[in-house]
């Protein structure tokens, strides 16, 4: 699990810098070349080199789906500790507001976002990030109330620590060990999102070598190009795989431990 | 006098959860950036024929010029009168197109959900009865697969395969069954590939309950066991779980319509968003708020039919079972 | 109020959905196999023409006055015959005898009034200076306030289209289309299905196929999967790249024809990167079209070698200098206007850099797949190029918000059948939506439009057309890349293909199946 999770964080980090090539240069007289020693993926069809564009797309796919998640966590965790500690009527709000925006379709909201402020990298990242947040925030209102009624808080509270000291200390801790699993299969979502929004044409802008955009320019061409077609494919169906699977471990785990 | 109270609060949220949902998307469409007008006017005439001199005279038409409170207000005493207006691109009645679009929609979507259960129930309930098997081990491992997979990629497979290489099906349109085989199987894969671990944990945990372990010590074999006394315990968290899922096929048929040129709620709403139609866009919140309402209305229906020691607690909590 | 409403809708929505199969007409097994299937990417949006007429027009449901051949000749359509007076003001069209609308109502110059008027009031038609149109013993009279030379051809216009008194509601809005032409409208399902009939009182020799069944596909990706599984007889405007894809299946084959539309580059000449005319042609110089229209394209014939193509005669001058790719002399003509290469290769002059951001249309992807390769070419010489795709109504929003930097757009030429009606728009405003911005030129070019416009002598609008394409070339308003390949993917049981490259008509009444 933990060797999954640092080749994705090497791959985001490093993926542009392994790249053989530009992925942006094209060769107009070299396009939809089957796979040489030179290309090892063949190149697309404005004759940019595939291997380097998949690998180039991974701090975008992978990068940005980490990125909303985290943004998305950190949005649905101040929120949910806010709902369990303060008062009724702010607690009411919150919870109303997330199942409201859970009531909207995750993608269609994303796609409202994306598509209309043009398609980049932020409009993005605050379209999926509005749509992730609710489901961590309801976790972490349950969690945090039921850690919170425990016997160490109770004696914390007695002890004259602040709420702020006692939720970041005792539990925070608990909550993000509750998150985990579901923010790990949550980044797999994300890349699915993402690439299905590539493939609508509303992601992110070109020539960004988004994997979801890469299958969508590459479809006309599926029986001419079918490696540089599947590569995309399978990096996606790879890294969703690679973080269903750690997700599901970490999630038995827990549920082991418990 | 369960079933009234349920009723009654459910809908009243069922209203106000549509109308927030509504106004909450009036404001997001004033707010986005872009002249509403140009965008209508774009869709209307279409590009080659965008003029200034256009988009201004759809602006005096649709009473675009006019203050964003007044046109809220106009709306929703419309609204109060069951008027939902007409939409701006094709002038044609909000509510007869909701029909029409709603009706492909629904039809397509309880298809694709009534057939993703009938792969997944008897799938998840072999995997669940015999955990570690053979069967539980490769619908497991089918089941993640899928789910790793964009629902546009499992479209073009099944297309690839059934449509282009095969031709026994069409590879998109609508109006006959066959045409709707190939998106309704996209949606049921993608559905079930969720629902079979639902299904199998469900079914495992039921099985390790003390009831059953006690129905076998009564002398009842497994399996009738399981019959008897398992079976509606692990029907709840599947239903629940079923009817959550409903509200995902909305989102799935944003690119299944668009794959399968299906006239569907999803390619209509986004075709709506696209040219900023607004009554469109409201009309389509409205729905979907209530929509989600009201799925969320028959999964406890169903839970406190399945379960009748829910029925004491959902009255005394004045609002759903399933609602924590 | 709304609750019990909206729990009907849903459940009657049920009902109309699983009754839709049963909606159109029914046709038995046998009959199904004599339909014929059309596809385009184009919807039937509404019943006005000035909205979807290009729909009625492409299908054959209606007719204007004038008619424009596949070769570009002005025949005779619901008017036979015309004629202007001396005043070079006064029109006089005859109406075709024995013509009858689709509901049997024969047609009137009453009928041509209405219809006309309207699409002058839809500013479809608002070049036309018009005066008024008046009833004649055997057609209609229509007055400009001043001489157009080319009025015939405005008058092809779909949204000149000849409908009958019954189609109008009460409410002045087009309620059924009832056209007179040699196809009329069964049925509709949505705004992606339509049924069409043969009309047995057709004016003209009656089409061999007796029914045609058209679907709206607007993704491009599902028109490549119907055509690549043979599940239609003819798909207009397939997808360029899926052309091999298409053949390689063997049950549909792809012909292409240059069209009369052009995607070009057009620049905000007002800012100061583009207002020196040698920027401007430096950038014509650096673009490969051919490199693009074969790799982008895959047809390697569509690389524009002037704004229009050899299949508008009259508007292609074989004796212009071509457009051509030079990096060279591009380079040349930037370092001679002053600008200098910095240290990251992009050229700066008075602290302005040579960058602009690119708008396309994001509903034609080929758009910004050819701006990205213009991208790489533009660097070349020292030009940064962003790329964005927007909505269609992206860009006039970006020109009226004074922010359009550079556009990348398609655009037809022929929305009449003599491409001086989009000229003018296009060429002689300071603010056009879809060509010059700011150009300084566009006097020069108003009074060659002006002269074109009030001459009736065809060797003074030769030499007129001449001069217009020649300012054009010179002064780069706009870059032309390539011109148009229309697409058409036909089924082996088809014959008799012809292409409009005025996409005027899709030619229906030509075709058999065999």
């Amino acid at each position: 699990m933990n060797r999954a999770v640092i080749l994705a964080l090497v791959l985001v980090v490093g993926g542009p810098w392994l790249a053989p090539y530009d992925p942006m240069e094209q060769n107009l007289l070299a396009v939809l070349l089957a796979p040489t020693w030179d290309h090892w993926l063949g190149t697309d069809h404005l004759g940019r080199d595939v291997l380097s564009r998949v690998l180039a797309g991974a701090p975008r796919s992978l990068g940005l789906a980490l990125g909303c998640v985290g943004t998305a966590v950190a949005l649905g965790c101040t929120l949910g500790l806010m709902a369990a500690t303060g008062g009724r009527w702010l607690g009411a709000l919150i919870m109303r507001g997330a199942d409201l925006v859970l009531a909207f379709p995750g993608l269609l909201l994303a796609l409202l976002l994306a598509g209309f402020l043009g398609g980049g990298v932020g409009p993005m990242l605050f379209g999926l990030t509005l749509t992730l947040w609710p489901q961590y925030a309801r976790m972490t209102q349950a969690v945090a109330r039921r850690a919170l009624a425990e016997p160490p808080v109770e004696a914390a509270r007695l002890a004259g620590f602040t709420t702020l000291a006692i939720l970041s200390s005792l539990v925070l801790p608990v909550v993000l060990r509750a998150l985990l699993p579901l923010a790990t299969l949550g980044v797999g979502q994300a890349i699915l999102s993402i690439s299905a929004l590539g493939f609508l044409g509303l992601g992110l802008r070109p020539p960004e070598p988004e994997w979801g955009a890469m299958i969508n320019d590459l479809l006309p061409v599926l029986t001419e190009a079918p490696v540089q077609m599947a590569a995309p494919c399978l990096a996606i169906l790879t890294a969703v795989l690679g973080l269903t699977l750690a997700g599901r471990t970490l999630l038995a785990r827990q549920q082991h431990s418990l | 006098m369960v079933w009234l109270q349920l009723v009654a609060t459910r809908l009243t949220q069922a209203v106000a959860m549509a109308l927030v949902l509504a106004t909450l998307c009036f404001g997001f469409v004033q707010a986005l950036p872009g002249d509403l007008a140009t965008r209508i006017a774009a869709a209307r005439v279409g590009e080659d024929r965008l003029t200034p001199e256009i988009a201004t005279r759809i602006r005096a038409q649709a009473g675009l010029d006019q203050p964003v409170l007044v046109q809220y207000g106009g709306w929703l005493a419309d609204l109060a009168r069951g008027e939902l207006g007409r939409s701006l691109v094709t002038g044609e009645p909000v509510v007869a197109e909701f029909r029409y679009h709603a009706g492909h929609t629904l039809v397509l979507g309880l298809l694709g959900w009534a057939l993703s259960y009938l792969i997944a129930l008897p799938i998840g309930l072999w995997a669940g009865l015999r955990p570690g098997g053979w069967v539980d081990r490769i619908s497991d491992a089918a089941a993640v697969l899928l789910a790793s997979l964009p629902p546009f990629l499992t479209g073009i497979a099944l297309i690839s395969l059934f449509a282009l290489t095969l031709t026994w099906l069409p590879p998109a349109g609508f109006g006959t069954w066959a045409h709707r085989v190939l998106p309704a199987l996209t949606l049921a894969l993608g559905l079930a590939a969720f629902a079979v671990p639902v299904i199998r944990t469900a079914v495992v945990e039921v099985r390790g309950a003390f009831y059953i372990t006690y129905a076998q010590i009564k002398g009842l074999g497994e399996t009738t066991a399981f019959r008897h006394h398992g079976l509606r315990n692990a029907a709840i968290p599947i239903v629940t779980y079923a009817a959550l899922q409903m509200t995902f096929v909305i989102d799935g048929f944003v690119v299944i319509e668009t794959l399968f040129n299906h006239p569907g709620l999803g390619a209509w709403l986004v075709k709506a968003l696209l040219a900023r139609d607004v009554p469109v866009i409201l009309a389509a919140s409205l729905a979907i708020g209530f929509l989600f309402s009201l799925v969320s209305l028959i999964t406890d229906a169903l839970c406190l039919a399945l379960d009748p020691r829910a029925r004491a607690a959902s009255v005394r909590l004045g609002r759903g079972w399933s609602a924590r | 109020m709304t609750l019990p409403m909206f729990g009907s809708v849903s459940r009657r929505a049920v009902l109309a959905g699983g009754a839709a199969a049963g909606v159109l007409p029914s046709l038995g097994r046998a009959d199904e196999r004599a339909v014929l299937r059309v596809a385009s990417p184009w919807e039937w949006t509404s019943n006005e023409p000035t909205d979807t007429g290009y729909l009625m027009t492409r299908l054959q449901l209606a007719e204007t006055l004038v008619l424009v051949e596949p070769d570009g000749r002005l025949v005779g359509g619901l008017a036979d015959a015309w004629a202007v007076d001396e005043d070079r003001l006064t029109w006089r069209f005859r109406l075709r005898a024995g013509v009858r609308f689709h509901d049997g109502t024969p047609l009137t110059a009453e009928a041509v009034i209405t219809s006309l008027t309207r699409a002058v009031a839809g500013e479809s038609l608002q070049q036309l200076p018009l005066d008024q149109i008046t009833a004649s013993a055997d057609g209609v009279v229509i007055r400009t306030r001043t001489p157009v030379g080319h009025l015939p051809a405005l008058l092809v216009d779909y949204a000149a289209v000849i409908l009958a008194p019954a189609s109008w509601g009460s409410d002045g809005k087009v309620q059924t289309v009832i056209g007179t032409g040699p196809y009329r409208l069964a049925g509709r399902d949505g705004q992606t299905m339509l049924d069409l009939v043969r009309f047995d009182g057709y004016w003209g020799s009656a089409p061999s196929i007796q029914r045609v069944r058209y679907t709206a596909i607007a993704n491009g990706d599902t028109r490549t999967n119907v055509a690549v599984a043979g599940d239609v007889d003819v798909m207009f405007t397939t997808v360029p790249a899926a052309t091999q894809r298409i053949n390689s299946t063997g049950r549909m084959r792809v012909i292409s024809q240059t069209i009369p539309r052009a995607r070009v580059l057009a620049f905000n000449a007002g800012l100061p990167q583009f207002s020196d005319v040698r920027v401007r042609r430096a950038i014509a110089l650096a673009v490969d079209r051919a490199g693009i229209a074969a790799a982008v394209l895959r047809h390697p014939a569509s690389a524009a070698t002037q704004l229009l193509p050899p299949a508008v005669a009259d508007w292609h001058d074989p004796t212009l200098p071509p457009l051509r790719t030079d990096p060279a002399a591009a380079t040349a003509l930037l370092e001679e206007a002053g600008w200098r290469r910095g240290a990251d290769g992009i050229r700066t002059k008075d602290g302005v850099r040579l960058a602009a951001t690119v708008l396309t249309i994001a509903n034609r992807p080929e758009l910004a797949v050819m701006a990205t390769a213009m991208q790489a070419q533009l660097k070349a010489v020292g030009l940064e190029l962003a790329v964005e795709p927007v909505p269609s109504a992206g860009i006039p929003q970006a020109i009226q918000a004074g922010t359009m930097q550079m556009t990348m757009f398609a655009r037809t030429y022929v929305n009449v059948p003599d491409p001086i009606a989009t000229i003018i728009p296009d060429f002689t405003r300071q603010r056009s939506t879809w060509g010059a911005l700011n150009w300084d030129g566009r006097t020069r070019m108003q009074a060659l439009t002006d002269r074109y416009t009030a001459s009736f002598d065809d060797r003074e609008r030769a030499d007129l057309r001449r001069q217009i394409l020649r300012l054009l070339q010179d002064e780069v308003p706009v870059t032309p890349i390539s011109w148009f390949e229309h697409t058409v993917a036909v089924h082996s049981r088809v014959r008799g293909l012809v292409i409009d490259p005025y996409e005027m008509r899709y030619m229906l009444h030509t075709l058999s199946l065999v």
